[in-house]
């Protein structure tokens, strides 16, 4: 796959970064602000607030959609920035495997427990 | 440096610390001080030359049209890379002036780079004219048109001289060894912005890899150590977005310029003022 698949999506996950984190942000701690838009959660760090989000299909998705945003976003960028520093050879060529490797058990980790949250 | 030393550079002197390396026989490179003659509007190769004259033979750096033309005298003078041919030494504002061997470069000896590494990217990004109709290309009956708006896209990308200054300046070279560089992709988007051109796709293929045109961070160093305003970090962002419009297919695709008419279809000229003198 070239190059510039791999730069457009990060560059669009950069901008979902950005609105996903400030409605993540928002919703956490930002309630007053949220309420203008007609959403209301009630003391949202709390532990029913939390496990009633996690239940509702709809937070679930936004979640584990973020996590693959984020988690794609970083690793991406974290990549461009081992590149440019002299590795060891065996590390610098199986470097992309790796990122993989931690986005696929990050990203399987997460979603585990969104949706294991879910079906509770 | 001694206080007679340094007394003897207050405007008449001049001190060169020159990087020496013979790799047969020096471990690492090391600098070696000489004192000479200061004179108004000389140049740092000036003063190469008056110590290779006078001081010592032995000392070996590139040089050959002395005027900024042929690229061959890239160094590295007071931790800027400059031609030694165009930089005067009052420019540099001091009597003590360091040269050594162009960075992210291996050292042939002294002060000549193995530019090996610039040349191989180079002729990897194809940088001739590629048509698919080789016959004309061959054997050409005639010119390719082109219009001076047509030229202007890639002129100032075409005053490369080769002398590899921009891949020593820029910090990406200097981590990645395998990254394309400065030059070779400034003479890419020069070659596909070329409206004779057919090779867009074949050059995409190269630079559109994992040490291409995506590791540019826009640090802009190779522009400003260019001694011909090239401008290589605008030849690489006009090739990031000449890529990405490829791979989203934004941009059309360009028939390549035909080749011009024969002069008999061509506009007839205008015709000879009446008052204009007349042959016999």
């Amino acid at each position: 796959m070239r190059q510039s698949y791999f730069r457009l999506l990060q560059l669009i996950t950069g901008v979902a970064v950005f609105f996903l984190i400030a409605a993540h942000v928002s919703a956490e701690r930002l309630e007053d602000f949220i309420g203008g838009f007609g959403v209301h959660i009630e003391e949202p760090t709390s532990w029913s607030s939390v496990m009633d989000r996690a239940t509702s299909a709809g937070w679930a998705s936004f979640y584990i959609i973020l996590l693959a945003v984020a988690i794609y976003h970083a690793l991406y960028g974290l990549r461009g920035v081992l590149m440019e520093l002299p590795l060891p050879p065996v590390i610098a060529r199986s470097l992309n495997q790796i990122m993989v490797g931690i986005g696929v058990a990050v990203f399987g980790c997460g979603t585990f427990i969104a949706l294991n949250a879910y079906y509770s | 440096m001694a206080e007679k030393e340094k007394k003897a550079l207050t405007g008449e002197k001049l001190m060169f610390r020159v990087q020496r390396y013979e790799p047969t026989r020096d471990g690492k490179p090391y600098l070696e001080e000489f004192i000479i003659p200061f004179a108004k509007g000389m140049t740092v190769l000036d003063g190469l030359n008056y110590i290779k004259e006078k001081i010592d033979s032995t000392l070996v750096f590139r040089t050959s049209c002395r005027m900024g033309v042929c690229g061959s005298c890239g160094m590295l003078i007071n931790g800027f890379p400059e031609l030694a041919c165009h930089t005067p030494v009052e420019e540099l504002g001091k009597d003590v002036i360091e040269i050594k061997s162009m960075p992210n470069y291996g050292i042939i000896k002294d002060l000549v780079p193995d530019l090996t590494p610039l040349f191989e990217r180079h002729k990897a990004i194809k940088p001739y004219i590629v048509r698919s109709d080789s016959e004309e290309l061959e054997e050409p009956t005639a010119e390719y048109t082109q219009s001076p708006q047509e030229l202007e896209k890639y002129l100032q990308f075409s005053y490369c001289l080769k002398c590899g200054l921009c891949l020593a300046a820029c910090p990406t070279s200097a981590t990645d060894a395998l990254f394309l560089g400065p030059q070779s992709l400034a003479q890419a988007y020069r070659y596909c912005a070329d409206n004779r051109d057919e090779g867009l796709r074949e050059r995409i293929a190269l630079v559109d890899s994992g040490h291409g045109v995506w590791l540019c961070h826009l640090a802009g160093a190779c522009s400003e150590a260019c001694p011909k305003g090239v401008d290589p970090a605008l030849a690489i962002q006009l090739l990031k977005r000449t890529v990405l419009a490829q791979t989203l297919r934004l941009q059309k695709k360009k028939e390549a310029a035909p080749i011009a008419p024969p002069p008999s279809e061509t506009k007839p000229k205008l015709p000879v003022p009446e008052f204009t003198a007349k042959s016999p």
